[in-house]
This record gives C-alpha cells, structure tokens and sequence, in this order.
C-alpha cells in the first residue's frame, strides 16, 4: 500500500503541503503532553503569588492579603544564612560531579564487559539503593556508625583504637554524607548513561578497531563524544536544582542530631526545621519560589555558554 | 592480545563485584535485621546472620494491615497502567522536539524545562485536581498527579533521538512516503529500545516507589499504594515510639517490633522490583542487537 | 448550547422546589444532613464502615444527623489534615499536631464562642465554662478539648525487679540526688545495662518544668512549673541548668547511652529486654507494664496542655450549625461515644465483670479490626466509655480527678503569637535543634555550650522573641 504512494508526480505545492501535514502531525503528538503540563504544572504555577501573600484558609489564594516580600526575610535574617547556602550549593557541586563521573564510569564499564549473565547480576544489584527509602537508609548507616554496636567502631576498637562518636562530630559528615549519595544514585544515574552508551552506532567502534585504536582509545574517540550530549544534558537539569537537597539525606542520615548541624543544615532543612511549629505556607513556598529562581538564573547561563560553543546540545 | 584483554575483563568483574558487595552487605543487613529479635537488635546491633531468628516483624506487618495484598494489587495496576500512558506521551512529545522542522522548538523545550524548575507547590496543585477533576479517592489520584509526565524523562528521551537518530534515516523514510506517526513507530521507537527500557523502568519505579499522592489525594486507605500502606506503618510506629510532648498515649509500644519492621518493609517494598526488573534487561540487550543489525 | 442551559438552569429549579416538596412529606429522611468528622487514628481501622453504620443508626434516627468519620493516620496528618481545610471536605475536625494557635491565625478554625454560649446543659456540664478557657485564643473559643490528662507527672520508671531490690515503691517521690544515688548503685549492680535511656527515642525527657508558652520548642519560657510571670531564655533558667548538670555527669560516668542522640529504640523495649534500668517519662493515672513508677516533679499543666489536642470546626464548612450538633453529640451521647472509642462488642471487645473491657481472645489493638479503645485520649470524648481492663475499673473518674488536682501553670490558655516576631522565631527553632537534646541528654559540656548557644540566640533576635512574649502574656494576665 505505502509502496504505491512513493514519488508524487507534483513536486513544489505538494511539499509545501507535505510540510504542513507534517508540522501539524508533530504538533498533534505533543497534545496530550502538552495539555497534561498546562493542567498539573502551569495553572497550578499560579499558586506561586501564595509565596507573597499571608496565607489565610478560610479566604483562599487570592482572598489571602498580600505582604510583599515578608514571606522571604526570615531566609537571610539567620546567622547561619551563609552557611547554609555554602553547604546547599557546596555539596551540590560534589554530586554533580562525582555523581556524573561516576555514572560515566559504570555505564562504559557495563558496556566493555562480556558475558550476559554477570551483566544481568550487576545490572540489577546496583539499582537496589535507589530503591530503598532514606528513612531506611539512615538505619543502615546507623548500623555502620552506632557508637557503642556499630561495624567502624568495632573495626577501630579491633585494631586497637579509640571508638568515634560518629554523629556528635562533624569534621566526618561531608564525606559520609557524599558517600551515602553516591551511593544511593550511581545505580540509577549510570542506566540512563548505559542505555546512550549501547545506543552508539557499533560501526563506529569497528571503524575505530580497523584504524587500530585500543579499548582506551574506543573509549576516548567514540564511546565519550557519543555521551557528551547526555552528560551536557544532565549536568544543566542538576544545575537547576543546585538550591534543591534531598531532605532525607541530609535531615534523616545524620538522625537529627543537631551537633553536626553545621555542615548538615541545607536550606531545605533550615525550612523545615525554622516552620514546623508555625505551618506557614507562605514562608514555605517563599523559600521554594528563590530556591527555583536562583537555579533558573544558574541554567540559563549555563544554557547560554552551551549554546555558543555547541548549539545542538543546548537544553532550548 | 588476548590475554590482555583477558586480564581487563578480570579486572572489570573485579571491580563489579566490589561494587556488588557494596551493595549487597547493606541489603543483606536489612534483610538480617528484619528477621532478627528486637532485644537482639538493641544489644548486639545489625548483623549479617540474624541472631535470634523471628518472623516478628513480618507477622505483625500483615496482621496490622490487612491491606498489604491489596496494596501490591493497586500498586501492580497503577504502575502498569500509568508506565504505559506516560511513557507513550514521553515518546511522542519528545520526538517532535527532536525535529529540526518543529517550528519554536527551543520555546517548547523551554515550556517543558520550566516545569522541572518552578511548580506552584502542593495546595495549588492539590485544589485544581481535587476542586476541578474531582480525582479525590479514586485511583486516577495516584496515576495522574505529577507522576504522568515529567520533564526530566522527555529531555533525556529528546537528547537520545537527537543523537542516535540519524536525519538521514528520517529523510529516507520520508521519501517513502511515510507519514510522521509511522516513522516513529518503525523506524525511530526499533533504534530506541534501550532508551525506551530505561525510561519505562524509571518510570515505573516511579510509580512503584510512590507514596506521596496516596497520601495527598486518598484518605480512603482501601485505595493505598503498597509504599503508601508501608510509610503509613513507620510514620505511625515513629509517632508512637517518639515519646510525643504533653500527650501521654495509652498505647502498650513494647511489643512493637520497632526497628525489625522498617527493615522488613524495605524488603517488602524491595524484592518485587527484583524480581521484575531482570525482565526489563532484554530490552537493553536487544538494544545492541539492534544496532549490531544496523551497523 | 444555549437551550440545553435553559434547560439545565430550569430543571434546577424544579429539582429545588419538589425537594422542598419532598421534605414536607416525609421529615425524617429528607432532613438528614451529613457531617464530616476527621479524627487521628495510631492503627489501621479496617472495621472503620461497620462502626459507622452503627453510630449512623443511633444518630439518624435520634438526631437526623449522618456522621461520615474519616481517619487519618497520625504520621500522614500534618499534610493531609492541612489539604483538607483548603475546602470543605472536613467539617469537625481535630487540632492536633500544630498549636491551636497556628490554626486560627492561618484562618482554618470557626469561631464557636456563640455556639458554646448557646450549647446544651449537658454538652457545658462535660466542659465547664473555665475549662474552655484552655481552648480559647484571643477571647474567641476555637475548638472543644478532649478527655485525656492534661498535666504530668514527671518521674523515673525503673525496672520493676532492680526497683523492688532497691526498695523503690510505685508512687514514691524521688529527689534529683534520690535518683543520683540510685543510677549509680545500680549501675554498679548491673554494669552490662544502661542505667537511664531515653525517654523518646532520641531525647532525655520531653518535658520538665518550664513552660513554653504554647511553643514546643521552648523559645523563651517559665521556669518553676509556671509559678513565675517572668519570661526567661530557658538556657539561663536555674532549672535547666541543673537538670543539665545531672544528666552531664551521669553521661560523663557511663550511666546513660552513648549513642542517645541518634538512639532508634524505645525505652519499653530498652527496659523490656533487660537492656536498660530507668528512663525519665512523664504520665497521669496509667501504668506501664514491667516498671514503677516515680514521682520527680509533682502533676502540672502547661499552658497548652488542653490545646495539644482538641476539636474545633473547619473555617470552610458548608453547615456549621450541623457540624455543632454533631460536636454536641459525639461529647454527650454515651451510645455515640463508646462505638466511635471502643468499637461493637463482641467484634472489638468483649466486657469484663468489673466494668472494665478487653480485647478479644488474641487479639490487640493492632488488629482487633477496631483498636481505637486504646485511642481513648484521641477520639473527641471518651469520659463516657468503657476504660480497658489494663487502665482499671474507675480509669476516666480518675483522669477526671487527676486533671482537677493539676498544679496550672500561671500562663494557663495563653498561647503565643509569633507573628511580629516569626524571622527572629524561625532561626531561634534551628538554634534549639542544634543544642537543646545534646545539652539535656548530657553529650556536651555545659558552660561552653550554652555560653556559644547563647550568642547565637542572641545574634538570632532572641530577646525581641522573650520581648514580644512577656508583652503578650502581661496583657493576657491583665484580662
């Protein structure tokens, strides 16, 4: 059937037309999407104004009155507000780069291996922390740092040293905590890699075998620019939550031990620790709303500086 | 040459299994620890072989929720149907913002990145399903909020098809007369299996790890998710065992079994995916095929 | 378009008027109104629509009123209950988890002064005018408390054995030093258990004698059980300075858990299991099982105690003249009562000689299907129901007595507002998570701490909170 249509005798009006058919075929793929983000994230975006309004229940959104910026002054009047920001983008900064380099990693490993049935096992095995909950993990790693039953102090008391009381001293939190993230994520980071490491077109790594080039230097000439546009990809979406943790990671793991909290508090603990007691939408939403401007303003420079050097792999 | 790279996959297994083991030891503790006494468990700590064998923990998980079973029911369904939706709408949202010829492609990457970034938060989003789709305690609730449709998911599909799919490919199919729905399902979705297994995977342990909807759109707890059901436990036994303020309960928590029962909730929440995920694998490896073929 | 409109708009007016009609004829049915009530719940409740359908016939019939329970899991009832008041899916509904006070200034509470002062005899007999005070913010009552204990007593449970080997007595009033003297012998005794573990999983104990005004995270306080009218930082109060420097030194001396700050165990199965000897707890007239009891500081109340948990009115119910009565019945109908907190007898337990009730044969709370009987001190009133056997015969006659006998703080029914002062606020709540638990539990040496506490507190806007404060509770002593 398709086969008859092939080579219309007019040629200009018909691509004219066939371009128009085409473009609206496109857009009628991106309906349901599209209509779907309007409903569940632009209208509700709206909500928004919550961040500069007093919120009042019984009067709604836009009955609530508005207070200007008073909603986003308790973020700056602590003392801590430096510190806070240091350790929030601080911490982001070693994820996204150890979290990506060690995905990449993975991912090519996973690709140079052979055998299927030790690939399967791996593959599985290492998606497993991704899929515990935090609250869990927090437990594990209790398991790991009890002072008085946990394995390193045991391990330190075996080899003659002094037991550590792990989650009254802070020095050793930065490192257990990026530990603890790389952790749970390299699983799951390091498929998404792995699915555009198998996508490369295999010719390509025949074509490098036939000039010669040895595993590392497949590695380096095709395997790493076929990733450069994913790797560019995630790194821009990360760098628009870099005012974003993971609460659980930093407000469950160390178990709320306030001793250390100078190198676990990140903005969004400081939220939530400064409103529990008080349950004020408005300042929540206050902190949200610049947690996301500032990462918007981080992307589109980023954006920005991708675009000049290497348009195709621009987020937009 | 061969024996060199006999020696480099030795070490490649070598540092899987290192891996592995980083992996494993922790499950297995949860696992040990599930299965071991709460005294046990206060004295000693973790370990590897559960000292003081009991199925406590597991016991009292089913008989405080009768609902686990209907849990995995409800979950199993929500994930099946809402991996299925959202991936289709991924897919034909992604590929058109692939195209050169899409007109204001960047503004519709843009419409699309802007989501990740900034979301009106939870009353809004709350009201307008509740107040305009009426999803409340039904089990639309825990397919369509949020989870149907996420950003992150159509930027990665979209950087896949800019990368792999060669334009070539696409001009040619169109010469054949092909209409834009068929080009993406026989010449684009074949060369996208890997992308696709690993975008269906993640979005189904979405769907499988999700708790919050149940709770934010479902108060009728006949209609939680398995995770929902197991949160609900931990938050309620953490409530229990905090020693809340001014509030004395008369609740008798020395029989609870505490610690033991969030590890055998991991497990529980855990092993499905296990088991299911090995299923996912075939897809990644006729992904090379695939290519292998093309090539 | 534009018929089927008319169409629709005059069928609704024929819908209206044969209703109308309809309700003329047959009273009893027609005027049945629904009333929402949203209540806290520890267990699952599967048995949930059976109970209902019982209380419903009660109720239907006697009052015309449908009650449609809802329950909310305590650890999912912050985000739930806060969604539930964007509309008007909840009419009576618990204030729990949140000071009262913070949902009346974020506008989700009605104002039910006029429905009190309008209340059946019956319904202010259960809670007298005066009572009310403790559920009354600015002069307007917002909610209607529940029957638990309202004050503490403060005191060491010990191991029952260890207590007996040292002649400690149930009920016996203990000194500081009593309790000092004690930890250590009997640490010695039993050096393989913990002497004092804690009360929370992670925290000493979890009250004291200071008063936080309505603040749960003690940012300026009354020290001496609020016998004292001057707001202080509660890092400078003699009080908490002395109970610090005893737990410091037990901590110094190997007496408390090393690992208290990040401990995941409660005490009942610390002291359950042979593992530990005492912890700190605070309670009224229940005993726990295995352990006496001890008395350290005597039976108070805290300013918010009746506020901690209570039952008011949601700002966005459509009925609320409804929602009242069905308040008026869940706290004066028996019947009502005793299904809602004990569920059916014979299905959820069965009643003993004495008056008292029992879960079924193997059978507990957990999953007797209905386990709210342990819930007494959730569910809006339970003054009329059957106490379970654990709590003994006359259990609700003593909790009355007991909360009568409550030395009252002398900030009762006040709450704070911390709107002036809600920047100053939020980062004094940081401050305390980062020392107030390691300062009490005794980890952390206390001059230097305090002394650094301190100048953040200071640098945090403290004394504009202790400021505001003290203003707030001069003008209410004023009234």
């Amino acid at each position: 059937m398709a086969k008859t249509a092939v080579t219309p005798a007019v040629r200009r009006p018909g691509k004219k037309r066939a371009r128009t058919k085409m473009t609206l075929a496109l857009f009628s793929m991106m309906l349901p999407g599209f209509i779907y983000l309007i409903i569940n994230n632009y209208i509700p975006m709206a909500g928004l104004a919550i961040a500069f309004k007093r919120y009042d229940y019984s009067k709604g959104i836009w009955g609530s009155p508005w207070t200007g910026f008073s909603n986003f002054t308790y973020l700056f009047k602590t003392q801590d507000a430096l510190n806070i920001i240091r350790n929030t983008v601080g911490y982001n900064i070693v994820f996204i780069l150890l979290g990506n380099l060690f995905a990449v990693t993975i991912a090519i490993m996973l690709n140079n291996l052979r055998g299927t049935m030790n690939k399967k096992v791996y593959q599985t095995v290492i998606l497993i922390p991704y899929l515990i909950s935090m609250v869990v993990v927090s437990y594990i790693v209790f398991g790991f740092l009890s002072q008085e039953n946990g394995f390193l102090n045991k391990l330190i008391v075996s080899m003659g040293g002094q037991p550590v009381s792990w989650y009254t001293t802070s020095k050793y939190w930065p490192l257990i905590l990026v530990i603890v993230n790389l952790w749970k994520g390299f699983g799951y980071s390091s498929i998404l890699y792995y699915a555009t490491v198998i996508g490369i077109d295999s010719s390509l790594y025949e074509a490098a075998t036939v000039d010669g080039a040895n595993k590392w230097k497949q590695v380096w000439h095709v395997t790493l620019p076929g990733l450069r546009g994913t790797i560019i990809t995630m790194v821009l979406l990360n760098l628009g939550r870099m005012f974003y943790t993971d609460f659980g990671l930093f407000y469950q793991v160390p178990m709320r031990s306030g001793l250390i909290s100078s190198v676990t508090d990140t903005i969004d603990v400081f939220v939530y620790k400064g409103l529990t007691q008080l349950n004020d939408i408005g300042r929540s939403s206050a902190a949200g709303f610049l947690q996301s401007v500032l990462g918007f303003i981080l992307v589109l420079t980023a954006n920005f500086i991708v675009r000049k050097i290497d348009e195709d792999n621009a987020l937009f | 040459m061969v024996s060199k790279n006999k020696t480099g996959q030795i070490v490649l297994n070598i540092i899987f299994i290192l891996l592995t083991i980083s992996v494993i030891a922790p499950f297995l503790l949860l696992i040990s620890s599930s299965l071991s006494s709460e005294s046990a468990l206060a004295e000693f700590g973790y370990n590897f072989f559960p000292k003081d064998f009991t199925l406590d923990a597991y016991t009292y998980l089913f008989k405080s929720s009768m609902k686990i079973t209907k849990g995995y029911g409800i979950t199993i369904l929500v994930t099946a149907v809402g991996t299925v939706c959202s991936v289709l709408m991924t897919t034909l949202f992604a590929y058109p913002l692939s195209r050169k010829e899409l007109p204001c492609r960047y503004a519709f990457s843009f419409f699309v990145f802007f989501t990740m970034l900034f979301n009106g938060g939870l009353v809004p989003t709350y009201m307008m399903w509740t107040q305009t789709f009426h999803i409340k305690n039904t089990l639309l609730a825990l397919i369509l909020p949020g989870l149907l449709l996420n950003a992150f998911y159509i930027i990665m599909m979209r950087s896949f098809f800019t990368a792999n799919i060669p334009d070539a490919l696409l001009e040619a199919a169109r010469i054949d007369g092909a209409g834009e729905y068929r080009i993406l399902w026989e010449v684009v979705l074949p060369l996208s299996k890997p992308m696709m297994a690993t975008i269906s995977l993640m979005v189904g342990l979405g769907y499988w790890n999700d708790w919050m909807n149940s709770m934010y759109y479902i108060t009728d707890e006949n209609l939680y998710s398995i995770q929902a059901i197991l949160n609900t436990i931990i938050t309620n036994i953490q409530y229990l065992t905090s020693g809340q303020s001014s509030v004395t309960s008369g609740v008798d928590v020395s029989k609870l079994p505490s610690v033991s029962i969030r590890m055998a909730i991991a497990v529980i929440g855990v092993l499905p995916v296990l088991c299911i995920y090995p299923f996912f694998q075939k897809y990644f490896v006729k992904g090379i095929v695939v290519g292998g073929v093309k090539g | 378009m534009a018929t089927s409109l008319a169409a629709c708009g005059g069928g609704s007016n024929d819908g209206s008027s044969s209703s109308s009609g309809q309700s003329d004829g047959s009273a009893a049915s027609g005027d049945i109104k629904s009333v929402n009530v949203t209540i806290p719940t520890v267990y699952d409740l599967p048995d949930k629509d059976m109970v209902e359908e019982a209380i419903n016939k009660i109720t239907e019939e006697k009052y015309q009123l449908h009650l449609d329970l809802e329950f909310i899991s305590t650890g999912n009832w912050l985000q739930q209950s806060n969604l539930l008041f964007t509309g008007d899916e909840a009419d009576i509904i618990a204030a729990f988890m949140t000071p009262l006070s913070t949902y009346v200034k974020n506008g989700q509470m009605t104002d039910l002064t006029d429905y009190y002062a309008n209340a059946s005899e019956e319904f202010k007999a259960v809670w007298s005018a005066d009572e009310m005070k403790g559920t009354t913010i600015d002069g307007k009552i917002y909610a209607v408390p529940n029957l638990r204990n309202f004050g503490n007593i403060i005191g060491l449970n010990i191991d029952a054995d260890i207590a007996a080997e040292f002649n400690i007595e149930n009920g016996q009033t203990l000194t500081m030093e009593d309790i000092d003297a004690f930890l250590r012998a009997a640490h010695e005794a039993y050096p393989d258990r913990y002497a004092l573990v804690p009360q929370g999983s992670d925290s000493i104990t979890s009250t004291w004698t200071w008063d936080g005004l309505g603040d749960e995270k003690f940012i300026g306080v009354l020290p001496k059980q609020g016998q004292v009218t001057e707001v202080q930082n509660l890092f400078d109060t003699e009080d908490f300075r002395e109970f610090c420097t005893w737990t410091r030194s037990w901590y110094t001396d190997g007496l408390i858990m090393q690992d208290i700050l990040s401990n995941t165990q409660p005490f009942q199965t610390l002291i359950g299991n042979d593992q530990a000897i005492a912890c700190f707890d605070n309670y009224s007239v229940n005993n726990v099982a295995g352990m006496i009891r001890t008395v350290v500081v005597t039976n108070w109340a805290q300013s918010n105690s009746y506020q901690a948990l209570c039952y008011g009115i949601n700002q966005n119910s459509k009925d609320k003249d409804a929602a009242w009565k069905a308040m008026e019945i869940l706290y004066t109908d028996a019947e009502v009562e005793t299904l809602l907190t004990d569920g059916i007898e014979g299905t959820h337990y069965t009643k003993n000689d004495d008056g008292t009730i029992s879960f079924p044969e193997g059978k507990t709370a957990a999953d007797c299907g209905y386990g709210m009987a342990e819930g007494y001190w959730i569910t809006p009133y339970s003054g009329k129901t059957l106490p379970l056997d654990v709590n003994g015969p006359t259990f609700f006659d003593d909790l009355l007595k007991f909360n009568e006998e409550s030395l009252k703080t002398k900030a009762f029914g006040f709450a704070f507002d911390t709107t002036e002062v809600t920047d100053q606020y939020t980062a004094c709540c940081n401050i305390m998570d980062k020392y107030y638990k390691a300062l009490m539990s005794g980890s952390v040496d206390i001059e230097s701490t305090i002394a650094q506490a301190n100048a953040e507190f200071e640098a945090a806007g403290l004394q504009d909170i202790i400021k505001a404060k003290q203003e707030q509770l001069n003008a209410y002593l004023a009234q």
